[in-house]
């Protein structure tokens, strides 16, 4: 598999608070990942956890502390400095909120037309035409329920495959998807889903996934990371990942997604941390206080990753 | 042994009622909605957004404000070998019945704390104003007893809420709602907005709040993996209407609602990647009702009488409901 994206040892540092009391969140913490082609890549955890920092460092929209990202083997940011509508090409991006994703007051194909000239896709109306026509089949709507309509006419489902077909103009190789469906209705979701499948299958573009819904992710991607706390504590085959957790933190996170199926309770109680923000200043492994096999060694150092089955763990039960 | 009914709604119809430039548009958000909430269940309400679950939460809570109004039905109460028509009381008595009958803690409750006073003010403000003529300290001990009791740090009270995490914020404001010990909680969506291991000590909260008070729990969430591990009855709403009804276990063993089907047969499982589809189309609007059976333009076996007359909710299994032409056909 060749490689597409390859994030080297990335680290984004955040200031917060007033100029007397500074503290430092570290939201990413010397990750490293790569992405092959085409593949669809999982960037799973919580709330904090540091997956969207990533996706807005990948795209541009906020600087590193440290390390790099290399796009076909050379630093995105120089690609940036030198075309930079090669690289808006390349790399696309479909965001969380499909109702905020659109202005209420533009007709929603006023974007495609404007996204095709400013890249210099299309040089006119007709060509432009055939493009949106031939990637709004993609997603399964068609051009005459599409132009001249305003976002508010769609439905949550149809806006957000609306903006997949925007980001499909530009025949992308890469699509960050940013919590693409947790805001589409039950009984859309998984269409959208499928959606990502059959991009991989058949126009050969990689996606990195990045949600909190485990089962969406078990069931799409190819390989997967799971985060905690700006970490990457797992990262292998979703398959190995999911079915044969192995980081205390993705075994918890494994066994409390609810699953439909009244047989399965769970039978153990779960700690909560009181507040997240202890979690980011801890020294040594961050999950350490909540972990149930916790050494000393846990508390002082941070655990490297360690090679287990395919799958990169960083913990040091596995040393 | 027949359950005792705690709730129950008849021939229910709550609509909103919106003035758009001079017309009238009509929301039929709760549409004709009968059901029974027994004592001792956890009574799921299951629906994608917009299909009116909220609003039949605010309907039985007695929160009925403009431009939502009640169109015709009644709310029953069962508290004290009493029946209490909830519309037909006065305000008085129907201020009575709240927090200590029944008890409500609405979506995106995590933000109802006041941010500048100390949790400890708001239990107390809560408590003074129900129960009266206790002192400060009093009722400080009350609301550290409670929390212990439900197994959450007492040392929380003198936390602002801002420097309580999300998920212990919707813990907090489930335990102030139920300070009173109500028999009944309505919760809507209490998990969603929450991380997977946060809602899982959430759920565990409610359910030990109920195997400890044996109260009842109705339980709103469209997250078809929380309904599955906490309710024991669920009723499937779409555009305003119950379309199917049973206990857990059947409903997702044995789904007899075509859409119920597509709901349940469309979500992702550990271990199995077999291909699964969503219903085809998109939701209605309630304001635009087709006609008919409202799922009839996205369902697959629409029978030609489903395009004209709306099905009943009807049981043709014991405990197990159906509003479906295609049950009356077999």
């Amino acid at each position: 598999m060749k490689k597409l994206l390859e994030v080297q040892n990335l680290t984004k540092i955040y200031s917060m608070g007033s100029i007397f009391s500074r503290t430092k969140i570290t939201a990413v913490e010397d990750i490293s990942f790569t992405v092959g082609e085409p593949e669809i890549f999982t960037l799973a955890g919580e709330s904090g956890c540091g997956k969207t920092t990533t996706a807005k460092i990948i795209l541009g929209f906020e600087e590193q502390t440290s390390g790099a990202v290399m796009y076909k083997d050379e630093p995105i940011k120089n690609l940036r400095r030198g075309d930079r509508n090669k690289v808006l090409r390349e790399i696309q991006a479909v965001f969380q909120n499909p109702f905020s994703t659109f202005n209420p007051l533009r007709t929603v194909d006023s974007y495609f037309y404007e996204t095709l000239i400013n890249l210099k896709i299309a040089s006119n109306r007709k060509e432009a035409e055939k493009k949106i026509a031939e990637k709004l089949q993609a997603v399964g709507l068609s051009f005459e329920e599409f132009s001249q309509r305003y976002p508010s006419e769609f439905s949550g489902g149809q806006l957000q495959r609306l903006s997949i077909a925007r980001a499909l103009l530009t025949d992308p190789s890469l699509i960050i998807a940013d919590e693409p469906v947790s805001m589409v209705d039950a009984s859309l979701r998984m269409s959208i889903v499928n959606l990502f499948k059959d991009l991989k299958e058949r126009y050969d573009v990689s996606v990195i996934y990045i949600t909190h819904d485990l089962t969406t992710a078990y069931y799409i991607s190819d390989r997967m990371a799971v985060m905690f706390r700006g970490n990457i504590v797992e990262m292998g085959p979703a398959e190995e990942v999911l079915s044969n957790p192995k980081h205390p933190y993705t075994r918890l996170l494994r066994e409390s997604v609810p699953e439909p199926d009244p047989e399965k309770q769970w039978t153990t109680r779960v700690h909560l941390a009181e507040s997240e923000h202890e979690e980011y200043l801890q020294t040594g492994c961050k999950f350490v206080a909540r972990c149930p096999l916790a050494m000393e060694k846990c508390r002082k150092l941070t655990p490297p990753h360690f090679e287990v089955n395919g799958t990169s763990v960083k913990c040091f039960l596995y040393e | 042994m027949r359950l005792q009914t705690v709730i129950s709604t008849k021939e229910l119809k709550s609509y909103y009622v919106l003035d758009v430039f001079g017309r009238e548009k009509v929301v039929k958000a709760v549409d004709d909605i009968n059901i029974d909430v027994y004592e001792n269940e956890i009574y799921g309400i299951a629906g994608e957004s917009g299909c009116g679950k909220s609003t039949l939460l605010k309907a039985i809570f007695g929160i009925i404000d403009p431009p939502l109004r009640l169109i015709a039905g009644k709310v029953l109460y069962f508290h004290n070998e009493q029946v209490y028509d909830l519309y037909s009381l006065n305000s008085d008595s129907r201020r009575s019945l709240r927090w200590k009958f029944i008890s409500y803690v609405p979506q995106g409750s995590m933000n109802v704390l006041n941010p500048v006073v100390k949790i400890k003010e708001t239990f107390k403000d809560f408590l003074d104003s129900h129960l009266k003529g206790k002192t400060k300290n009093e009722y400080y001990e009350m609301a550290k007893e409670h929390l212990t009791n439900l197994g959450l740090p007492p040392k929380i009270l003198e936390a602002y809420p801002h420097q309580l995490s999300g998920g212990m914020r919707q813990r907090v404001t489930i335990a102030l709602a139920t300070l009173l010990n109500p028999k009944i909680i309505i919760a809507d969506e209490p998990t969603t907005a929450l991380d997977v291991v946060t809602q899982r000590g959430v759920i565990q909260l409610l359910r030990d709040i109920q195997s400890t008070l044996m109260n009842t729990i109705v339980l709103v969430t469209h997250d078809m993996g929380v309904q599955a591990t906490m309710s024991t009855r669920i009723a499937v709403m779409y555009a305003g209407k119950i379309i199917e009804e049973a206990p857990t276990t059947k409903l997702f063993q044995d789904p007899k609602h075509p859409y119920t089907r597509y709901l349940i047969h469309s979500l992702p499982k550990f271990g199995d990647k077999s291909k699964r589809s969503s219903a085809p189309g998109s939701p209605p609007s309630l304001a635009a009702l087709p006609p008919g059976c409202a799922f009839h333009p996205r369902c697959p076996y629409a029978l030609e009488k489903c395009k004209s007359e709306i099905p009943a909710l009807r049981s043709y299994e014991p405990d197990h409901k159906t509003a479906c032409w295609l049950m009356e056909e077999r």
